[in-house]
């Protein structure tokens, strides 16, 4: 929510202590409270954006809220707001009210006023208004939102010359209509709680308005509603309608139902000094069927230390209580305290320990190094898992990780609302998954510096009977004589695996079809690793990782395509391959992102050697064409030539 | 095929090999390392959390629920987060009479419903930790994560905690690193704040450990998890998380 900084000091007393600078403020709410995630100028004012927590949505989305956590945390006096009492007429009718379900609306509140003007709000109100980013409507509606972000309770104001008899909160009636008042036409399922008159829903009750009884230019007469209606009610209906609003946000969290009272005491004392000049004021119909109980919670100065690891005192703890404004006894350093009733967080000695920790501050704790008579074990199919890494590392193998999501062809279990429309399944093999990587690996060979392609994934998979862990190994190669030979390379790895493990097992092969640039056969296989290692001894200690680099620096990818260039040449042997490799690198730029020898050979009595070396061009701005590349190359040939006695074949 | 001498040595990815550096460090503090399933039931995943019957994270929006299936006799759903771990964990240890110290950690794969973009990944992986004893306190959550980021980052060990809110602790602490690259000074790493937000964490809801069986009044004890994919990017400055998914060895060959 955004704060005003103006606003939130109307509700301080800065006689004594003064908030301090707005650096300050914003550091000791963010480490203490609540993150505040930007201040921005706003001639004069400072505009903060703070990101509430879920458990303090209760109290601390609105300026007082806020203001009492701040005043709370920096030593600041509160200072409550003055509304001036009104004159009730008791000439004004009076609301009737009935809740049906006190369970779902714990208390309703409803005010006639009478010769209400319509018209511009009070510069000062629309002005606070337009600093949090809340447009400005009229007078009456502008009261009731600045009473929302001042207090945190919603309220709302009917034409009461468009009711029909009184007021009834209940269940809508299934197939029961109402237009907003932003013109949408709802129809009700029948589980919405509804504010309707004797004849029509007049409002859904915590959320939005309708047009049936909205205030207008015209209206006269007005009634004003402050309520409590239940939270969960309020977010599932919120929810069905999609339709999400400043009073909903608050309600869906759960407040106070004391506020009711001293916002309607607010709005009105607003109403009577800007709502017009022949303004009468009703006497207040309040339907509160069940007072909302004090909540006692005990805390002791040793429950405190012992859970936060501090060595506070029985006064350090009155100081934060004090200043938080709970009230509390204390007897032998236990604490009774009865929190501010908008503190809805705290219901159980951690909620206090909590509250005490986070004002004394966090960084007072001590780090303390547990003292664990052993050293941990990993679990079975880490430990296994991690010799199985290893293993494959040597035998050249590289690791990845595809996607859990899949297509209806691979896969069982169905997710309810997938990610992407084309993978609403979660996988029951790994071998769809590495044959793209194959193929998108084939395809960037020239790029990776490799000739043929051997992967491995070790993850879950998700068939019909059951999540279990899978090592899938995958091979490719691009070379025809290569290809035939792959099936009894897996053989030697799978069997040396086996082996290694002591473990017995089958792996199954799965077809796919040369695609594209995987132009032969590949090999790929599955083994059901869970079941591979169950028969095998747990783990005494943890099995390192053994081929972990020590620092990487990660190079970004470019999104272009590269291009392959070879280039053969003679050079007298006297050449040093660091002199040939640094003329060509020198020679063939930065566009070069890999650069290697993929022959060199001497024959018996000749004075010169044969050199092949390729080179793969890749530009991170755009994509390289031929004619670029062929430029280059032939200043890298006309380089070599000028050389003394090299030859570019 | 080539000489096995000249043949390519392959490479790890940098997950797994951040897990390995990770399962190092903690198990040489004394941690074990746990796992479990990532297709589980609303009942670990949220009920023995304390996450509310209606929280919002239960939404559509944020967890993918499985269709149900005639035989199912509650509803599933791709875990959200590693914390259904520390249930089955300290389940199977009061089964099996085994008390506290409990000490252990998961790394393991989770899955939010979200939109994907270069920091946003429906599937990535976390790392949670647990510790219960009779005198764990924030002090030693502390202590231990200092611990785990000066190793896995190799800085000075400074650890901040801020006031946060999770169902499943009370208190609750959001907690930053010192800024691995700075070290606090400011920089494009860290904003220019000097610090990282790294994980959530907090002591274990007196409600979880009765749900485990455990009596809260005599064992207390931290919870921490985080993103480790996002701890990898730091670190290795990887810039696209989805890379860390597609089976690239453009990225992989790298490590």
């Amino acid at each position: 929510m955004k704060y005003s900084l103006n606003w939130l000091k109307e509700h301080l007393d800065e006689s004594g202590v003064r908030l301090p600078d707005i650096a300050i403020v914003t550091k000791e709410v963010t480490m203490r409270a609540f993150e505040v995630e930007e201040v921005e100028d706003h001639g004069g004012d400072a505009i903060m954006e703070i990101k509430v927590l879920p458990d303090r949505a209760h109290d601390a989305l609105s300026h007082r809220g806020m203001a009492r956590e701040m005043g709370a945390l920096l030593g600041v006096k509160r200072k409550p707001r003055e509304a001036a009492p009104v004159t009730i007429d008791a000439g004004v009718p009076t609301v009737r009210v009935t809740i049906e379900d006190p369970k779902l609306c714990m208390r309703y509140i409803a005010v006639r006023v009478d010769g209400v003007e319509i018209g511009a709000s009070p510069k000062d109100i629309a002005d606070k208004l337009s600093s949090v980013g809340s447009r400005s409507i009229n007078n009456i509606v502008d009261i009731t939102n600045f009473v929302l972000f001042d207090i945190g309770q919603p309220l709302h104001a009917f034409d009461a010359d468009k009711l029909k008899g009184g007021i009834t909160i209940r269940l809508a009636k299934k197939g029961e209509t109402m237009s907003t008042l932003d013109n949408k036409a709802l129809v009700l399922g029948g589980t919405e709680l509804v504010i309707a008159d004797d004849e029509a829903v007049l409002a859904l009750a915590g959320i939005k308005g309708g047009k049936h009884a909205e205030v207008t230019s015209t209206t006269k007469n007005i009634i004003i509603e402050s309520a409590n209606f239940d939270p969960t009610l309020t977010r599932k209906t919120s929810q069905k309608h999609n339709i999400k609003t400043d009073a909903s946000k608050r309600y869906e969290n759960g407040i106070t139902s004391m506020f009711a009272e001293e916002a309607c005491a607010l709005a009105l004392s607003l109403i009577a000094t800007h709502g017009g000049r022949e303004v009468k004021i009703g006497m207040a119909t309040d339907v509160y069927p069940t007072e909302e109980a004090e909540v006692k919670v005990n805390v002791s100065v040793a429950d405190a230390n012992k859970l936060l690891g501090l060595a506070i005192k029985a006064e350090d703890i009155k100081t934060v209580l004090t200043r938080a404004l709970h009230r509390f006894t204390e007897v032998n350093e236990v604490f009774e305290v009865i929190a501010p009733p908008e503190r809805l967080d705290l219901r159980i000695k951690e909620d206090l320990i909590e509250e005490v920790g986070r004002h004394i501050g966090y960084d007072k704790i001590a780090s303390v190094l547990p003292k664990l008579a052993n050293k941990g074990l990993p679990n079975k199919r880490m430990y296994y898992a991690n010799i199985v890494r290893n293993y494959l590392a040597q035998e050249g193998f590289s690791e990845v990780y595809t996607y859990s999501f899949a297509t209806k062809e691979n896969g069982e279990c169905e997710v309810l609302h997938p990610v992407g429309k084309d993978r609403p399944f979660v996988r029951n093999q790994l071998a769809t998954g590495l044959f793209q990587s194959l193929l998108l690996n084939s395809y960037n060979a020239p790029l990776i510096g490799i000739d043929d392609v051997r992967i491995f994934e070790l993850g879950n998979i998700f068939p019909k009977e059951g999540e279990h862990m899978v090592l899938g190994l995958a091979l490719s190669s691009s070379d025809k004589k290569r290809a035939k030979l792959l099936g009894e390379e897996f053989e030697r790895i799978s069997t040396g695996l086996l082996a290694l493990l002591d473990a017995k097992g089958t792996f199954t092969q799965k077809e796919f079809a040369p695609t594209g640039v995987v132009k032969f056969a590949p090999v790929i296989a599955e083994i059901d690793f869970d079941s591979l290692i169950q028969a095998l001894p747990e783990p005494r200690s943890y099995e390192h990782l053994t081929s972990e680099k020590e620092s990487v620096r990660y190079q970004s990818l470019s999104t272009y395509p590269f291009i392959v260039r070879d280039i053969a040449i003679f050079v007298p042997q006297e050449v040093t391959e660091d002199y040939i490799e640094t003329l060509l690198k020198k020679e063939a730029g930065s566009l070069v992102v890999r650069f290697s020898q993929f022959d060199k050979f001497h024959k018996e009595g000749e004075s010169r050697v044969s050199y092949g070396y390729r080179m793969v061009f890749q530009s991170f701005e755009k994509t390289l064409t031929d004619d670029e590349v062929n430029a280059v190359m032939d200043g890298v040939t006309a380089k070599c030539n000028a050389e003394k006695d090299w030859q570019v074949r | 095929m080539a000489d096995k001498e000249n043949a390519p040595k392959g490479h790890l990815h940098p997950l797994s090999i951040m897990i390995g550096d990770i399962a190092s460090i903690m198990t040489d503090m004394g941690f074990d390392v746990a796992d479990g399933p990532e297709l589980e039931t609303e009942y670990y995943n949220f009920d023995a959390l304390n996450v509310p019957k209606d929280h919002s994270s239960r939404d559509m929006q944020d967890t993918f629920w499985m269709k149900p299936r005639p035989e199912d006799t509650e509803r599933h759903l791709l875990r959200t987060h590693t914390s259904p771990v520390q249930i089955r964990y300290m389940k199977g240890k009061v089964e099996k009479g085994i008390l506290p110290p409990y000490a252990m950690i998961v790394p393991g794969k989770v899955f939010r419903n979200e939109a994907t973009d270069a920091t946003h990944e429906a599937q990535f992986i976390q790392i949670e930790g647990l510790m219960i004893g009779s005198d764990v306190t924030l002090g030693t959550l502390k202590g231990v994560l200092e611990k785990f980021f000066s190793k896995l980052f190799g800085t000075a060990p400074v650890v901040r905690m801020r006031s946060s809110f999770f169902p499943f602790t009370e208190p609750s602490v959001e907690i930053d690193m010192q800024c691995f690259k700075c070290s606090g000074k400011g920089c494009n790493v860290c904003k220019q704040s000097g610090w990282i937000e790294i994980m959530g964490g907090g002591m274990v809801h007196p409600k979880v450990l009765s749900e485990c069986g455990i009596d809260p009044t005599k064992y207390q004890g931290f919870a921490f998890g985080g993103g480790m994919d996002r701890m990898a990017m730091l670190k290795w400055g990887i810039d696209d998380v989805r890379l860390l998914y597609n089976g690239d060895l453009r990225v992989v060959n790298q490590f």
